[in-house]
């Protein structure tokens, strides 16, 4: 299924798409009132855009650097050029030490490589510890969010879910009960696991040192107790310098949530003593993305999901209707470039209003990204033959004043006119969900030349 | 061998250079009083402040703050006795049973409530993580106003770290419905005590 029949699916019950929209809209609105707070909020993200376009300029020098220091720092440093190698590094990694059970904090780059399935189909246990995580996990799909994978659930939902899965009370669904319910049952496996895997949010190359973020504390939970922690990162999370490390936090959670930061911020550079740190690089399609200039800057992204929060496509239409790991508009000028015909349809859901552009952090061009996606799929025969058409009949009205003039008159009157089944036909899209506005008697040429009786200058 | 590959492909594929916009100017984010403001992001993340006048004043406030905690584990200077001995404690899970940890916070950010709070002073990394409650021991007169001036602050020891954390309230979560809930696998509250230095 594409975008915009999954999105059906999702708008078929409207009370929860306004719910949905709202819940999305109240973060939007904590990200403005915390962005308010930092004056030179405009000066951050220009630094954090350049800092990311140096840091993708030398993308080699900076992955060898952080190669040597981290290697330097007792880190044993792995290399995958893809998904599947990165599994059978991670469950390599995890059979030579006898590993059975795993707890995992945040990484969207492992759910993007079907981690998971890969070791469970190896006979590991992996258990997501991110609340949000956890829960989708449960019901056995993905995040629909990349910061808050739960979002698309209600306190009900999540509550009958963890009556079925942890025995809490049929029918409560107080988020305090339901929380302490889930520390208690993950505390138990952050006791007995042999292993922690988690993400990263920014690698340094001049230290050497992985820095992750988290609310919940459970990335250093699950790396303090077991004597193996391997960190997954994709290789655009290098950033040159420490000193870099003020102008992304500054910019990261008060982006993402409205947080002026996150409750914890780790940074990780030498294995605990007793210990092993193993850090895995993943290319993944990445590199191909350093050889388009349009798209390049998608390597900037520092995953915040200010841009899925304030769009009005994602709000209304839910995570899963994306189909790839990464939803709303920046994955939507990720997926097509690596699948641009399972992905055709994700550059259409936008409405290029450039709301995405505007609270992007590290300033990535989303919307036009989005248009620039469309040309490419239109050249490579990817878009549908309905809407090149219409955009060809349109381009020949538009083309042309006098056209353009007699196809308002024609449409004024055909719209007073015809019957509703034909102006409401199955090829009008727009029209599906909406009513088109009343037709005026008189265009605005019309009434310009009324009032200006030797008609317009030209 | 795919290290080899990737490098290839990163060489063939990289943009022209882009210079690095250099090291970052003073933040126009100034406070006229960082402590005061220091208090205010904390309370505002989750976490409670309390100033006092010398470090001799920690057992007392710990006394009347946590009379039920049992099992302490202090490595803070000036801190109460620890009921559990982590000098000789050999493995990070015999910290599961901890109700309260104090800790020594080296220094705090104004704008957001951070305290940073490098291995050594916690032993085991486990161990704010794992404790029910945490207690913070920050000399006032060190704090910094953003995190530009905290990393500025940290250029000199972060290569020398093993492990580091800035902590900014106590663990939560929002995964339900964007409820906030404090206490999610980290300590269920957090208690910045402000001593003279």
């Amino acid at each position: 299924m594409n975008h915009p029949e999954k999105a059906r699916t999702f708008t078929a019950d409207a009370a929860r798409t306004a719910w949905h929209d709202q819940a999305l809209w109240f973060i939007r609105q904590k990200r403005d009132r915390a962005v308010s707070q930092v004056p030179e909020w405009e000066e951050l993200r220009a630094r954090a855009a350049a800092i990311k376009a140096h840091a993708m300029s030398r993308l080699d020098h900076y992955l060898e650097l952080f190669e040597a220091r981290a290697t330097a720092n007792g880190a044993v440093v792995h290399w995958a050029a893809d998904g599947p190698e990165l599994c059978r590094i991670v469950q390599g990694l995890l059979a030579a030490r006898g590993v059975q059970r795993v707890v995992k904090s945040k990484s969207m780059l492992t759910e993007e490589c079907h981690l998971n399935p890969h070791l469970e189909a190896h006979g590991i246990e992996v258990v997501d510890t991110d609340l949000g995580e956890r829960i989708v996990q449960l019901r056995h799909e993905p995040p629909s969010h990349i910061v808050m994978p739960a979002i698309h659930l209600k306190r009900a939902e999540i509550g009958d879910l963890f009556h079925e899965k942890m025995g809490t009370r049929a029918g409560a669904d107080d988020p305090g009960y339901l929380a302490e319910a889930a520390r208690a049952d993950l505390r138990g496996r952050f006791l007995g696991a042999e292993a922690g895997i988690t993400g990263v949010n920014f690698a340094v190359a001049e230290l050497g040192a992985v820095v992750v973020c988290t609310n919940e504390g459970n990335a250093d939970l699950g790396t303090a107790l077991p004597r193996l922690h391997i960190a997954c990162m994709g290789l655009e999370k290098i950033i040159p310098r420490a000193g870099d490390l003020g102008v992304f936090l500054r910019l990261l959670a008060r982006s993402a949530t409205g947080q002026p930061v996150t409750a914890y911020t780790s940074h990780f550079l030498r294995p605990r003593a007793g210990a092993e740190f193993h850090i895995v690089i993943v290319d993944n399609g990445r590199s191909a993305v350093l050889a388009q200039p349009e798209f390049r800057s998608t390597l900037s992204c520092i995953r915040c999901g200010a841009c899925m929060n304030t769009c009005p496509v994602y709000r209304r239409s839910g995570g899963h209707s994306y189909g790839f790991v990464t939803p709303g508009p920046i994955g939507s000028v990720i997926a097509p470039g690596r699948d641009a015909r399972e992905h055709r349809t994700l550059p259409f859901a936008s409405s290029l209003c450039g709301s995405c552009s505007d609270v992007c952090p590290v300033r990535i061009e989303l919307h036009t990204q989005l248009l620039a996606w469309r040309r490419v799929l239109a050249s490579r025969g990817l878009v549908s033959p309905l809407k090149l058409w219409s955009m060809a009949v349109l381009a020949w009205v538009l083309r042309d004043p006098v056209r353009f003039e007699r196809a308002g008159w024609i449409g004024r009157r055909l719209l007073s006119a015809l019957p509703r089944f034909l102006i409401y036909n199955p090829l009008n899209a727009w029209g599906r969900q909406r009513e088109l506005p009343a037709p005026p008697r008189e265009s605005f040429r019309d009434l310009y030349r009324l009032r200006m009786p030797r008609g317009p200058k030209t | 061998m795919s290290r080899q590959r990737i490098f290839d492909a990163i060489r063939r594929n990289r943009p022209p250079p882009v210079e690095h916009p250099g090291s970052i100017p003073a933040s126009p984010l100034r406070f006229s009083d960082p402590l005061a403001s220091f208090i205010e992001a904390v309370k505002s993340v989750g976490g409670q402040a309390e100033s006092l006048a010398s470090r001799t004043q920690i057992p007392a406030l710990l006394k009347q703050r946590f009379p039920e905690a049992k099992i302490v584990s202090s490595l803070a200077r000036g801190g109460p006795p620890s009921t559990l001995d982590l000098e000789n404690n050999a493995d990070p899970h015999d910290l599961a049973g901890v109700d309260l940890a104090v800790l020594d916070g080296v220094f705090g950010v104004a704008e957001n409530g951070c305290v940073w709070v490098p291995e050594e002073n916690m032993r085991w990394r486990a161990l704010p993580f794992i404790t029910q409650h945490l207690v913070l021991i920050v000399p006032a007169a060190a704090t910094v106003p953003t995190l530009h001036e905290a990393y500025e602050r940290l250029a000199a020891a972060l290569s020398a770290l093993s492990y580091g954390v800035l902590i900014s309230g106590p663990s939560k979560t929002a995964d339900i419905e964007q409820c906030l809930v404090i206490g999610a696998h980290g300590p269920r509250s957090l208690l910045v005590a402000l001593v003279p230095e």
